[in-house]
């Protein structure tokens, strides 16, 4: 039997060091803050979003991945990811970066490239023989046992 | 017996697909289920044609028997 299976991809902790590696290639290797315990994330004019109005649209809560403005563009706010109860993560985007630095498009490229690594590992895991292979802008990981 | 494998397709809108060929029976959900659970949630499975090609063979089968 056989199998075509559409996936809504997430980031999930237990594959932190594919989301950094990710992050890294859109913001730059070493450009991505890890900290055990969740630190604040800054403003473009250098608040602490986590002392603003819980209900102000700048606010945002300590993370534990964190990509600072200066790395994220011009004017840009940190970027932050908490872990979530669930095993997850809380993206901490602003409306600003969303539409000017840390745009869908450059989402899409860290979603892909944590897509791929995570299979990559998953595939190895089980015994699998992987490579890359790119057909029409869409990059496939073969995994076979030769 | 046809070549098994696994491909994990991911498009410039980050979309994932997983692509399962060559495996009999439950092997391939069986072998896709890591990789599945690894990435997040399914929201679409199609079962290949070859699937009922395997059902029709058994049927056949159990016929002669």
């Amino acid at each position: 039997m056989s199998h075509f299976t559409d996936m809504e991809c997430s980031f999930l902790q237990s594959n932190e060091k594919e989301m950094v590696k990710s992050l890294e290639q859109v913001f730059g290797a070493g450009n991505v803050e890890v900290h055990e315990e969740p630190k604040a994330l800054y403003g473009y004019e250098g608040k602490n979003r986590a002392k603003v109005s819980p209900k102000s649209k700048d606010y945002a809560p300590e993370c534990h991945i964190i990509i600072r403005r200066d790395n994220v563009g011009t004017a840009a706010n940190d970027v932050g990811y908490r872990r979530n109860e669930e095993g997850g993560y809380t993206a901490y985007v602003s409306d600003y970066d969303k539409g000017h630095t840390f745009t869908q498009s450059k989402q899409n490229l860290v979603n892909k490239e944590y897509a791929l690594s995570v299979a990559e590992k998953k595939l190895k895991s089980q015994g699998y023989v992987t490579k890359r292979i790119t057909v029409d802008g869409k990059v496939r990981i073969r995994g076979g046992k030769f | 017996m046809a070549e098994r494998y696994i491909d994990v397709v991911v498009d410039d809108d980050g979309k994932v697909t997983i692509e399962a060929h060559g495996f009999t029976g439950g092997a391939c959900l069986k072998e896709t289920a890591e990789i599945e659970k690894a990435l997040g949630k399914v929201t679409k499975r199609t079962m290949k044609a070859e699937s009922r090609d395997v059902k029709v063979a058994d049927k056949a089968k159990i016929g002669k028997g």
